[in-house]
């Protein structure tokens, strides 16, 4: 039985004539133990497939599925008493900008016990204790002077372990990590990868780490989901994905890496942008940046097709043997 | 925080000596002679005139006159009214719990209903309950206060006869002033109906003065939380698995309530300043009346020494209020 489930997971915002869809028909399977990556542009729905995971779409934003569930319960089914019970103990989730998602009023220790105070019982020694050995599981120097420490004393790098710590502080069965590494700096951005990847494989939680930096999904994922405009590209094993892409997309992202750029002048990109919810095009939604674009992708959306071990949504997934090296797309 | 405190505390001193200065200055910017401002006299023969002049020491270079001047203040000697003869310092101090009494009340009511106004208009935004809720604060913000008393008085003591219309108490109770305040004397006194007289005769009094800082208060609460309301850390909070009503009033109420308390800080000036009104309209006892009564009789000693005391008070709370947000904000209190 795998712990999530998600059929055709999709995020609106805007009204109901003319809706936008931020998130369009996600599916996605995690097991016990499975790290999983989202990869894709900023923009592409990344963030908000974590936060409607979390349940913390706020209205207009309406969630739809017809399927989202967790360790067999069903999470669209489920009274918001019974969500909130499960948000920080069963699924947790870490974000970006460590030091803006901690509260300046509150000192460390006072965050960090609050979660476990809500989820369980125990004495204020006790979990104060409890805090003080999470604080060292993250391995922040000097515990216990941190304590008592506020958000604004401590380092970007700090704040985002603490933040790690207060999200695994109830043994979750899943953690959402959405880019826990962008906004340190690049010396820090590996001891914190490296932490969050031992904790994960000593506790034996499914990860679900969402990401713009393929080199990570690379270095710590088991499967891989390509994310653009809201849609799922590509999904599947990361070795099978990184080493044959089936979709034109994946393909350019893996040719903009510097690893793939060996000996050239300058780094293949993929010209434009994402296209905002509000201008999404209409066919495939990659078309006006893909160079193997044909009349069918202007007027009509691709389904996704099953390869084996891989789901790709394009009319003309690429071959098995064309490497990632070669260019397909309009560069 | 003892460095914060002590820093706050220093900037009391260059605004204090500020205020002297201008009360000062008064006395000698007065239509007419400061003499027979400050005796009250008028057409007297010269001989009394150079006496009184020595006497008050106008004879002497102004900076002597304004060293001489703080150093009574120093003493606690305000001067005397022309009036009652009375040391100025002891009329305040006797007029003051009524003031304060009514002040505390007003602020009390503004605080109650301002903050959770506030807070549910910011949750509600842009319902028919946000729009309520800020129109009437707008309402009450622009209301001219002396208008706004009478209006008060017109529907709930003429027309209704729910409340009376001035004073402090019935005049059928004599009660000794052991507090000054008037709903604690009352209660002490032990006399039966004399608190509920005190209370009724409070909440007109209260309505008029306290509309404004509630109307500021609320208007102020629901922008801070707006803006709390979508920073990140409400959403950890609210991924933490906490309550609702935790999450807003605990983790987003705390962060809100920094600027709203450094607006309740200046609202006690406008309590101050409304207070002259208010007590006017309801023939209330207390400093501002007194202040106004002392104007219409040029009784300049007891003016220069009501504003002098009036406006430290409005001081020593900012500097309670600086020494709370120092409190209720850490990046404050510990960084410098």
């Amino acid at each position: 039985m795998a712990l999530l489930e998600i059929e055709n997971l999709s995020v609106m915002f805007g009204s109901a004539s003319r809706p936008l869809r931020a998130l369009d028909g996600l599916d996605l399977c995690m097991e016990q133990g499975e790290v999983v990556g989202i990869v894709g542009e900023s923009g592409s729905g990344k963030s908000t497939a974590g936060l409607a995971l979390m349940g913390l779409i706020d209205y207009p934003g309406r969630v739809t599925a017809r399927r989202m569930s967790f360790a067999d319960r069903d999470l669209l089914m489920m009274p918001e008493s019974e969500r909130q019970t499960l948000r920080g103990k069963d699924i947790a989730m870490i974000f970006q900008d460590p030091l803006a998602s901690l509260n300046p009023c509150f000192s460390i220790a006072y965050q960090l016990e609050e979660t476990l105070r809500v989820h369980q019982a125990g004495t204020r020694a006790e979990l104060r204790s409890q805090t003080l050995a999470l604080l060292r599981l993250v391995e922040i120097p000097d515990a216990e002077q941190r304590l008592d420490a506020y958000p604004h004393q401590l380092s970007g790098g700090m704040c985002q372990r603490v933040m790690l710590a207060m999200a695994i502080a109830c043994n979750p069965r899943l953690l959402i990590a959405d880019e826990p590494t962008t906004a340190l700096d690049v010396t820090v951005q590996a001891q914190m990868l490296e932490l969050l990847t031992g904790l994960q494989k000593q506790r034996g939680m499914a990860l679900l780490l969402i990401t713009h930096d393929l080199g990570v999904v690379a270095q710590v994922a088991h499967r891989v989901v390509v994310m653009y405009a809201g849609q799922v590209m590509e999904q599947g094993r990361v070795p099978d994905i990184f080493d044959a892409p089936r979709h034109p997309y994946t393909q350019a992202l893996l040719a903009s890496l510097p690893e793939y750029n060996v000996g050239r002048k300058r780094l293949a990109t993929i010209p434009g942008n994402v296209p905002s919810q509000h201008e999404r095009p209409q066919g495939c939604v990659l078309h006006p940046r893909c160079s193997n674009a044909q009349e069918i992708c202007r007027t009509l959306v691709p389904d996704p097709a099953e390869f084996p071990n891989a789901l790709v949504r394009c009319h003309f997934p690429l071959d098995k043997t064309v490497g990632p090296c070669k260019q397909n797309l309009t560069a | 925080m003892l460095g914060f405190f002590l820093r706050r505390a220093g900037l009391v001193v260059p605004t204090f000596l500020g205020i002297t200065l201008l009360v000062f200055s008064l006395i000698h910017l007065i239509p007419g002679n400061a003499v027979e401002a400050l005796s009250g006299e008028r057409g007297m023969d010269p001989a009394r005139y150079a006496r009184l002049m020595n006497e008050f020491g106008l004879d002497q270079p102004l900076y002597q006159q304004y060293l001489q001047y703080l150093w009574k203040i120093m003493q606690g000697d305000l001067g005397r009214s022309i009036i009652t003869h009375e040391p100025v310092l002891g009329e305040f101090l006797s007029l003051f719990p009524a003031t304060l009494e009514l002040s505390c009340c007003a602020m009390l009511l503004a605080l109650i209903l301002g903050l959770p106004a506030g807070v549910l208009a910011a949750l509600k935004r842009n319902t028919l309950l946000d729009y309520s809720v800020m129109g009437v604060s707008l309402t009450g913000y622009s209301m001219p206060i002396f208008w706004w008393a009478l209006l008060l008085i017109l529907l709930f003591s003429v027309t209704l006869g729910w409340t009376p219309v001035s004073g402090r108490i019935d005049i059928l109770f004599d009660l000794p002033p052991i507090t000054g305040l008037m709903l604690i004397d009352s209660l002490l006194s032990g006399e039966s109906g004399a608190f509920k007289s005190a209370l009724s005769h409070l909440i007109l009094p209260t309505i008029a003065l306290g509309t404004i800082p509630l109307a500021v208060i609320a208007r102020m609460t629901r922008s801070a939380m707006l803006e709390v309301l979508r920073e990140d850390y409400v959403r950890t909070a609210r991924a933490k698995g906490l309550s609702r009503l935790r999450v807003i009033g605990i983790h987003a109420l705390r962060n809100a309530l920094i600027p709203v308390i450094t607006v309740i800080g200046l609202q006690v000036g406008t309590l101050l300043a409304g207070a002259i009104l208010t007590e006017t309209i309801f023939s209330w006892p207390g400093v501002g009346k007194w202040l106004v009564e002392a104007i219409h009789r040029r009784d300049y000693p007891v003016v220069q020494g009501g504003i002098l005391l009036t406006a430290s008070i409005v001081i020593l709370v900012n500097l309670g209020v600086d020494i709370l947000y120092g409190i209720i904000n850490p990046r404050i209190r510990r960084s410098s």
